[in-house]
């Protein structure tokens, strides 16, 4: 299972004992510039940093990231041929072709706008992949911690982050178990599918009851903050904090140079 | 002293099923209980009465004698009192990591940051799972899940302990370490509750037992009493244990006689002639016997055993060896011409009392001291038992011959003629030699000990 893939990449990684927050601080920073970026070279410039880092310096295989990356390059491919052809004004044609005796007209407005959603799209899903494959989420909590997001918030992260590997482990043995019952026609698999997904539904309100039982055996009063334990308290490497932020800064230097720049 | 006691308790589900039939139950400070019964008997209910999660619909239930008050208060100073470990640890284990896990009961009873981090440190080593703080539960075996969890309610510091089915879906191994960190905390005055329906475990680990059936007490009484009422056992659908069984077979073909036994120890005793080291005095000065020779050896009554001579010419003669022969010490034989006595040599079972994890643990001890120790003696075989101890064996590289069921296999060892040493944590100490003299009451062949401190 990917999940499961992805969360122990995040566990074993190189970049594993970077301070959290450098993480964060690098993946968000980026990924906002890189919305704000009315041109496509600093997402494409990010896109491509935050490439490098994932793969030499967090170790990531190849293979996996690609993997990863395939859904977004989906999107920002289709959304790139839709508005090249359905966007921009009539004037500007920079190319076209026949399909079944309709014309179809690549405009250049919209060629450049579709460039634009593909590359941020790269850059934007990169970022996160590299907070995804570099920081287990059991750091990630401390980091939205530090960002003061509300503990109510975190608390429930971090159960849905605690049970979701058992939901998936039951949805996968309750999948298993039709499946070695034999196959049926298209309908009958349809009929298993709901039945395992209400059944799925049921155990999971079943779970539910027998956790609050059990933090209620643990003195759990829902007053106190009784996730926010932390051990650890660390310093923020300056000399990191300070690359990071002059990084941001180019970027963003490149961003307002390149303001409203098209490739085509 | 009773801690929990109850009366008439009665419950009902919500659907009509009557769980607990108007029962009474009593469970003494410091010892350990087994509620058993077949699926469905209604353990789980009975052991959710002990921390108030269910009220009993008639009855009360007292908490070292005082009735359990079901209000916010009560409740608070019930659930730190009785500590619940619940048979799937996936159900107990809520936080991202093992540590934020540990840490939440202590949280919750609103303690320092310090006293937290002490108390979670402390609940972690006990059971074996320091090395594991930042791991996410989902990564962890069944046994480690287990022990963290148990880890959970330590940290809570409760006198008691109730923990239903504490060894189901664990692996031999994972079983026999969940029950010795257990018996180490009871060594440490907690009183522990467990439910089972494993007859083998409540035979030899607990010193009192409820039989529970269709919601009503069948019996209650020690092992030995529960075990001897056959039909109350098979009317319960259980079974008797593997080694009363056994016993009951052997006994009517007349190969063993005597009381039943509840553990291997016990077992082996009924049934087997006492292992012997002979030691013979050359009556014959001269012989034409060899150090390291094999040698048969013809007892007086014609029976023949090949054994290895280990030979000083000029005193003694001892041959180590299984002697099939049933001879008592003292009684005059003859070895192959020669005519011997024969002396009953046990192995001395030697202590070192290791420091418990809240003194200090492995780190109090000095690693070269116990090599010292341990050259001193020259022991055959050395066992481990309790955690801190077994951190030192670890620490200190050496070979565990005897990690689980240490007091037993360290007794069958000594009785077969080899030296033990036990590294054994704190509190433990006075239960290996409770044991030890236990067997020396009811055994023939006695069994010398000694303490050795570590320096």
């Amino acid at each position: 299972m990917i999940h499961s893939t992805i969360d122990t990449i995040a566990h074993t990684n190189r970049l594993r004992h970077i301070d959290t927050r450098l993480k964060v601080i690098f993946a968000i920073t980026t990924l906002l510039i890189t919305v704000a970026s009315t041109s496509p070279i600093p997402p494409l410039l990010a896109f491509i940093i935050a490439t490098i880092l994932i793969l030499f310096a967090a170790k990531i295989k190849l293979r996996t990231y690609l993997l990863l990356l395939l859904t977004p390059l989906f999107f920002g491919l289709v959304s790139l041929l839709l508005m090249s052809l359905f966007f921009g004004y009539a004037d500007s044609p920079l190319y076209s072709f026949e399909i079944l005796s309709h014309t179809f007209v690549v405009q250049k407005e919209g060629a450049n706008m579709g460039l634009l959603v593909a590359s941020r799209t790269l850059a934007g899903s990169a970022c996160l992949f590299f907070l995804a494959l570099t920081t287990p989420m059991t750091e990630l909590f401390t980091g939205l911690r530090w960002l003061r997001i509300p503990e109510v918030v975190i608390e429930l992260a971090m159960m849905i982050y605690r049970y979701i590997f058992l939901l998936l482990e039951e949805a996968e043995r309750m999948w298993l178990a039709s499946q070695m019952r034999g196959e049926g026609s298209f309908r009958t698999k349809i009929e298993v599918f709901s039945m395992l997904a209400s059944t799925l539904f049921l155990r999971t309100i079943y779970q539910g009851e027998k956790l609050f039982v059990a933090m209620n055996s643990r003195c759990y009063d829902g007053e106190t903050n009784s996730l926010a334990y932390q051990e650890k308290k660390t310093k923020i490497s300056i000399t990191a904090l300070f690359a990071i932020l002059l990084f941001e800064a180019v970027l963003a230097f490149v961003t307002i140079l390149t303001r409203n720049m098209v490739l085509i | 002293m009773n801690i929990i006691d109850a009366q008439n308790v009665t419950y009902q589900y919500p659907d009509g099923t009557k769980a607990l039939d108007d029962i009474d139950f009593s469970f003494e400070k410091g010892s350990i209980t087994a509620i058993l019964g077949q699926n469905g008997a209604g353990k789980s209910t009975l052991l959710l009465h002990l921390n108030a999660t269910l009220r009993p619909i008639n009855g009360t239930v007292y908490l070292k004698g005082e009735p359990l008050a079901y209000d916010k208060k009560g409740l608070h100073h019930i659930r730190r009192t009785v500590g619940m470990v619940f048979q799937n640890p996936d159900d107990q284990l809520l936080a991202p990591t093992v540590l934020q896990d540990v840490a939440f009961g202590p949280k919750n009873l609103k303690l320092t940051g310090a006293e937290i981090k002490h108390r979670v440190d402390e609940a972690l080593r006990l059971v074996g799972m320091e090395a594991y703080t930042d791991k996410p539960p989902h990564f962890l075996s069944g046994g480690q899940k287990k022990r963290v969890a148990i880890a959970g309610v330590i940290a809570m510091q409760p006198e008691i302990m109730v923990l239903d089915e504490p060894t189901a879906g664990l692996d031999p191994r994972g079983c026999a370490e969940i029950i010795e960190i257990l018996d180490e905390l009871n060594a440490d005055g907690k009183t522990i509750i467990f439910s089972t329906h494993d007859v083998d475990l409540a035979a030899k680990w607990a010193d009192r037992i409820y039989v529970l059936h269709e919601g009503r007490i069948k019996k209650h009484g020690s092992p030995p009493q529960i075990f001897a009422d056959h039909t109350m056992i098979s009317e319960t659908g259980l079974r008797l244990p593997t080694f009363v069984q056994t016993f009951r077979e052997l006994k009517v073909r007349g190969i063993s006689g005597g009381d039943s036994p509840l553990t291997m120890l016990n077992f082996v005793e009924s049934v087997s002639k006492p292992f012997d080291v002979l030691k013979v005095r050359c009556a014959v000065a001269g012989t034409d016997v060899c150090a390291g020779e094999k040698v048969g050896l013809v007892m007086k009554d014609g029976m023949v055993c090949t054994t290895r001579v280990d030979i000083d010419m000029n005193a003694e003669t001892t041959a180590f060896g299984r002697v099939l022969y049933n001879a008592m010490a003292g009684e005059d034989i003859v070895v192959g011409g020669i005519t011997g006595t024969l002396t009953q040599k046990n192995g001395n079972i030697y202590i070192v009392p290791i420091p418990r994890v809240i003194e200090g643990g492995s780190r109090a001890v000095d690693l070269a001291t116990i090599f010292t120790i341990i050259a001193e003696h020259e022991p055959l075989k050395i066992g481990a038992m309790g955690t801190s101890a077994k951190v030192v064996v670890r620490k200190a590289g050496i070979h565990c011959d005897f990690d689980v069921d240490v007091i037993q296999s360290s007794i069958l060892a000594a009785v077969r003629g080899l030296n033990v040493m036990v590294f054994v944590t704190g509190g433990m100490v006075d239960r290996v030699i409770q044991k030890i003299e236990c067997h020396n009451k009811h055994s023939v062949q006695e069994i010398k000990f000694s303490s050795v401190q570590v320096p």
